[in-house]
């Protein structure tokens, strides 16, 4: 307990972040999007080694995912492709007006992951894309482009002993990284929307840096009856922000406070979570709200929440050595909630292997 | 754990409260991002309601004061991607190309008002006052110099975006001055009445605020030009050498001719910048160089 007020504390001291849009995460577990992003205190997956490393340390048996594809992409990028490629084309001035308001943003990242007793490891690729128009009268925009690859290594202990009462366990968790990225994502002034061309995207892609970053958090687990069990977490990822050489965009850092209730009865489980997200940053307290809840049976999983004040829904199948998931959710994309939502729909796939 | 997330939470920043009157970062960004949503639906309205507040207030900034332009220029029918396309098709920008190529942008009712002529100027002083940090005003070229947002009529003073901005709100405000004034006919979009401002006694008013908005955009004319696609930038080159050519020596013959020589100026005044600056007076060099601004547009516009 004590390493944990001393973390807060050391925390308490940092500088404040003031967001004033959307928190770009390392990992997006498609069950934890479709549950809102409400994760925190009941990632039981390979998902904590992202959300919380302090809950791997229930995990008992040994769970191996490769090949794992996650496709991201924002509705109004699906609804219109044909219309963002000709963004970069030669199209007359006047033609813009009609991408102001329009959200093009997609993801797409391969993983692999090994999860095991007190432990886990996972590999990651992510490119992500985004060109967003505001505002006609005075044209304002936002471009991203952003290729991150890595690993990061996590792990769990209890730290109860045995001689505690056996309904009660307080786990620690840490987790380290070493990840590489080009670009990121920056404004774009008038001159720069007017002269847009491709080359300004894969420009951003060409520096890789190098960045080492460490995560730290808390699981608190208790048993309310042989079938409940109460959770709360607390996480810090990217403490101090992992900055990379080369000046590219760093991963913020975020400190999420959570809990959940998880009910299980044989193949039946059930989930309810609340996380609140970005405890030291400024940002609306709507923008930090996450709630969560999943029924799971033995090869299907359905999920809904409500991330920030949006929301969130999928549904997830396990089929022998595959797991497929389909999620759709909403981002904010200002700092005051209700303000910029961006719909997105989330497409996952993995061939996997549990023991 | 729970004593732990009490703690943590009471260490965090404050929360965004909707409530206070002072504001805070995220009510600034979210302001502005509001603005910005508005504006991508030309809810020009709601968009000024946004942000007036903030603008009205001490925690004004040049982001809300570029948004306030946007704003305004919102209202004064400034849609760049629009102009910008259709000025690369226009013709004769080196005569009266420019002119019938404003009217055509921006006609304009003055009954019942459209208001394009106010929210251009308003925009104007919104944008003039996005100044560069650290810049000492000088009080015979500021503007709204009791407000909280002060402005300066010197380009070199205020931030580049502002300049830029300040063509697309002159180009409203000359456009719809001139339709109302000039009522071009609709074919040709050539002038079939004079403008009137042709005295000192006859500027103070529009004939003040056209040419203010005539010098404020060659003003901007210079840095807008570099940063343009190469479509409009040949248009901006013809225009500039025309005002290069024309403007100064307009502003001297009103001082030496409609004037009499009661006033003296061999260019056009700094002040004059400002359209609140014409007294009316044969004796007010920003009258009489106004006066020899129409009576320029009155000869090319034909």
């Amino acid at each position: 307990m004590r390493i944990l007020f001393l973390w807060i504390a050391l925390w308490c001291g940092a500088e404040r972040e003031v967001l004033a849009d959307e928190f770009h995460s390392l990992f997006r577990s498609p069950r934890a999007q479709a549950m809102g992003n409400a994760f925190t205190a009941v990632a039981d997956d390979e998902g904590a080694i992202f959300y919380n490393a302090a809950n791997l340390a229930g995990n008992r048996g040994f769970g191996f995912k490769f090949a794992a594809l996650s496709l991201d992409l924002s509705n109004d990028l699906i609804s219109s492709y044909t219309n963002f490629q000709t963004l970069f084309g030669n199209i007359d001035i006047s033609s813009l007006n009609k991408f102001v308001g329009q959200h093009y943003y997609g993801r797409g990242g391969v993983y692999a992951s090994l999860i095991g007793p007190g432990f886990g490891i996972s590999a990651i690729y992510d490119l992500q894309v985004g060109v967003r128009l505001k505002n006609t009268a005075f044209p304002q925009g936002t471009l991203g482009a952003q290729r991150t690859y890595g690993t990061q290594f996590a792990f769990g202990i209890p730290l109860l002993g045995k001689g505690k009462k056996k309904s009660w366990d307080l786990r620690f968790g840490m987790a380290g990284k070493v990840l590489w990225r080009a670009g990121g994502y920056s404004g774009l002034t008038l001159t720069q929307i007017l002269t847009l061309d491709a080359s300004q995207l894969t420009n951003k892609l060409e520096n890789y840096g190098i960045g080492l970053g460490v995560d730290m958090g808390f699981q608190l687990v208790h048993d309310l009856s042989p079938l409940v069990t109460f959770l709360a977490g607390l996480s810090g990822t990217d403490l101090g922000d992992t900055s990379f050489t080369m000046g590219n965009d760093p991963q913020k850092s975020n400190v999420t406070a959570g809990v959940g209730l998880r009910y299980k009865a044989g193949d039946v489980k059930a989930l309810l979570s609340y996380d609140y997200a970005h405890l030291l940053d400024s940002w609306d307290w709507k923008n930090k709200s996450h709630l969560g809840l999943e029924l799971g049976f033995s090869l299907l999983k359905l999920e809904l929440g409500m991330n920030q004040t949006y929301v969130s829904y999928g549904a997830g199948l396990s089929l022998f050595l595959v797991s497929l998931m389909y999620v759709h959710y909403t981002e904010e994309q200002s700092g005051i909630s209700g303000t910029d939502p961006e719909g997105r729909t989330l497409a996952y796939a993995a061939v996997k292997f549990d023991l | 754990m729970a004593a732990a997330i009490l703690f943590i939470t009471a260490c965090g920043s404050p929360g965004y409260d909707a409530t206070n009157t002072t504001a805070n970062s995220i009510l600034i960004f979210g302001a502005v991002d509001q603005v910005n949503t508005s504006l991508s639906t030309q809810s020009c309205t709601a968009a000024l309601a946004q942000i007036q507040p903030l603008y009205d207030s001490i925690n004004t900034n040049n982001q809300i004061r570029l948004a306030t332009a946007a704003s305004y220029g919102c209202a004064a029918k400034v849609n760049i991607f629009q102009m910008l396309s259709d000025l690369s098709k226009a013709s004769d920008l080196g005569g009266s190309g420019l002119w019938k190529y404003l009217v055509t942008e921006f006609p304009s009712v003055s009954s019942p008002d459209d208001k394009i002529p106010t929210a251009a100027g308003l925009g104007t002083d919104a944008a003039m006052s996005a100044v560069r940090p650290g810049t000492l005003f000088v009080p015979a070229v500021e503007v709204n110099a009791s407000s909280k947002n002060p402005g300066s009529l010197i380009y070199t003073d205020r931030v580049g975006d502002a300049n830029s901005y300040i063509t697309f709100l002159s180009m409203s405000l000359m456009g719809s001055l001139l339709y109302r004034n000039g009522v071009p006919d609709a074919t040709t979009h050539v002038k079939t009445v004079p403008l009137p401002w042709i005295t000192a006694a006859t500027t103070v008013g529009d004939g003040c605020a056209f040419a203010s908005g005539l010098l404020n955009f060659f003003d901007g004319l210079g840095s807008i030009t570099s940063s343009s696609p190469s479509s409009v930038r040949g248009a901006y080159q013809t225009i500039t050498s025309y005002l290069l050519s024309g403007v100064d020596t307009a502003c001297a013959l009103g001082c030496a001719v409609v004037c009499a020589g009661a006033s003296s100026c061999t260019t056009c005044p700094a002040t004059l910048r400002s359209r609140a600056s014409c007294t009316g007076l044969t004796t007010d060099v920003n009258s009489c160089a106004a006066a020899g601004l129409a009576k320029f547009v009155n000869s090319s516009w034909i």
